[in-house]
């Protein structure tokens, strides 16, 4: 007879060894028989013998056997015994008997403390009992749709508004495997076609939490928020994972609502506004020397504020599009040095009215990036007029513009995360520049900064998130560098596609 | 002196581009609904169509798609106009054969310039 007697370390364990000592866990809190759960482990492991025995008892008479003692705490309780079938590797079935021994352990453990009294017993059956119920209650009057799967892969919860969301029967694949329930799901209509395959991926997953949203049509058209987490006891044992689905279709209505009024509401501006500035723009163009200065004064004031009106319905809509996802990019092949230059002519009057001075430092045969021409000339020229408007006396702004294949090379302060390569692009003041405190908020929407000065500047305070938004969504960075009365710099990234030899010119024998 | 349609339902925008077009000496047909513009385009054969996307009875592109399409290459110059300021707009625009597009609110030089290049461009 050769016995070992082992505990090591199981190294790998099987997935169907988790699931089932952990549906033998289950087995053991139920109050199961201890009997109950050996024979479900000796169909698991395939055995003909599986058996448990006191400190004193004999083993069982076997010619090849692994043997695990039971201990609980410093008490040996007995040891549980397999009978090896021919062929079986000794090791390995020490290891995962090894594996599953704390169960036994843990329900022999409990075998032996003193019985209850029968009034005990009962009063603690009642008061779980009670609980149960309590959170059965609250679990069918929640509004989001409730779903659980068991270690074992078998459905154990399915609250009352899974019914109402999916119109598929709770006794129909309650206790059943996901599987029945996701060929359930696969066989409703109106249903997305990748729910089924998302339950069952993430049956087998027991770490990731994950979420989405996706849209039913049927029984009724709604727009589902749902998340999905595995979930523990309190002492840490897996229960398996959760599903939770929220009805999100008044949030996503009220969206397009919002997104619909705005886009309405600014169409309707822009036309009064397009009399207003129309005619003070016609009387300033013409030829009415007669115009007192003052008259004139006063007509250029009603231009000048109409334009900043125009100028906060377009942010407005950009924003409003921004955050309902609604930005469409047109990509082509964008030089920067043109964006640049189509920007600075378009504020060298800003530029002249200011009296600052425009430089301008861009580096020879920049690659070019793969990106929507007018969004990045929308970046630039919100980074430039902001330039040429927060700086009060006469100045110099650069622009800057380089290619950088290298994280090293990019200026300090520069985020790790930059794409490589790229265009870097940097606008540069000279002007009232931006405290530290103000500088964390600066990216959000309507954010301006507490200084009086910059207060007396117009803005909305959309333009730099706008700028933020287009820079991301072409896979570029924005960073500032900046202090109170040292000017500001201002540098964004622009991913390029092609080095700096375009393979396009060697195709082309250039 | 080039004849010029314009087609704009609001009576004010209308009455600025007729102003300014005039004191640069050109003739402006003027109209504030689809149906009459389409007709006037069809019969006068104005030098220039400035039409407004969105106008009553019948839409600034139709115009311009049928304006296009009725004088083939003889076809006047069309410039269309509106506060729709989407890339989906102008592209849209472009489709109906458009030549040019002005996003309201403009600058009436802005206007004059454009039409201008439009002409002789």
């Amino acid at each position: 007879m050769s016995s070992l007697y082992a505990h090591p370390i199981p190294d790998a364990i099987k997935d169907t060894d988790w699931r089932v000592f952990h549906h033998l866990a289950e087995l053991s809190a139920a109050g199961s028989p201890i009997w109950d759960q050996l024979t479900v482990l000796r169909r698991h492991l395939n055995a003909d013998i599986l058996t448990i025995s006191g400190p004193d008892e004999p083993l069982p008479n076997a010619a090849r056997q692994v043997i695990v003692p039971l201990t609980y705490g410093e008490r040996y309780l007995g040891q549980v015994c397999l009978a090896l079938s021919p062929g079986a590797s000794s090791e390995e079935m020490a290891a995962r008997l090894a594996f599953f021994a704390p169960v036994f352990a843990l329900a022999l453990a409990g075998e032996q403390t003193p019985d209850m009294t029968e009034t005990q017993e009962m009063r603690l059956y009642q008061a779980t009992q009670e609980e149960r119920d309590r959170l059965e209650a609250v679990l069918e009057a929640t509004n989001d749709a409730i779903l659980m799967i068991g270690t074992d892969g078998l459905l154990v919860t399915a609250t009352l508004q899974f019914e109402a969301f999916f119109s598929i029967p709770r006794y129909e694949v309650l206790g059943c495997n996901i599987n029945v329930l996701a060929e359930r799901i696969e066989a409703q209509p109106g249903l997305p076609a990748g729910m089924a395959d998302m339950l069952r991926v993430l049956a087998d997953n027991h770490t990731e939490s994950v979420g989405g949203e996706f849209e039913v049509t049927e029984p009724k058209r709604r727009v589902l928020a749902w998340y999905s987490l595995p979930v523990h006891s309190q002492a840490g044992l897996l229960l398996g994972r959760m599903f939770a689905f929220r009805d999100a279709t008044r949030e996503r209505e009220l969206d397009r609502m919002k997104t619909e009024f705005v886009t309405l509401v600014s169409h309707e501006l822009r036309t009064p506004l397009t009399s207003v500035k129309g005619f003070s723009d016609l009387i300033l163009e013409g030829d009415f020397e007669s115009l007192e200065d003052d008259v004139r004064e006063y007509l250029r004031i009603i231009a000048l504020n109409a334009d900043r009106l125009i100028a906060l319905i377009n942010d407005i809509l950009d924003i409003t599009r921004i955050e309902s996802d609604r930005i469409e990019l047109h990509p082509t092949r964008c030089p920067m040095q043109d964006v640049i230059e189509q920007v600075a002519v378009c504020l060298q009057p800003l530029l002249d009215e200011h009296q600052h001075r425009l430089v301008m430092e861009i580096e020879p045969q920049l690659p070019a990036s793969w990106a929507d021409h007018s969004r990045m000339v929308q970046v630039v020229s919100n980074l430039l007029s902001n330039a040429i408007k927060y700086t009060l006396q006469p100045g110099v702004i650069t622009v800057q513009a380089s290619y950088i294949e290298a994280a090293s090379d990019l200026p300090s302060g520069a985020p790790h995360d930059v794409i490589l390569p790229c265009v870097l692009i940097g606008v540069q003041d000279t002007g009232l520049g931006i405290s530290e405190e103000d500088q964390g908020y600066l990216f959000q929407r309507f954010y301006r900064a507490k200084d009086v000065e910059v207060r007396m500047v117009g803005g909305t305070g959309l333009g730099l998130m706008i700028v933020k938004s287009f820079v991301e969504m072409h896979g570029g960075k924005v960073w500032l560098k900046s202090a109170l009365g040292e000017g500001s710099t201002f540098w964004f990234t622009v991913p390029v596609v092609e080095g700096k030899n375009p393979p396009r010119d060697k195709d082309a024998g250039v | 002196m080039s004849r010029i349609l314009v087609a704009e339902d609001e009576p004010h925008i209308l009455l600025l581009i007729q102003r300014k077009l005039e004191s640069a000496g050109y003739e402006v047909i003027p109209s504030t609904n689809g149906e009459d513009a389409m007709k006037l385009a069809l019969s006068d054969k104005p030098d220039l169509l400035l039409l407004d996307i969105m106008l009553p009875g019948c839409e600034g592109l139709e115009i311009c798609r049928v304006v296009k399409a009725t004088y083939g290459h003889q076809a006047p110059p069309v410039i269309l106009l509106s506060a729709l300021g989407q890339q989906i707009d102008v592209e849209a625009g472009m489709a109906a054969g458009a030549d040019d597009y002005i996003i309201k609110p403009f600058s009436p030089r802005q206007l004059l310039e454009r039409v201008q290049s439009a002409l002789y461009g």
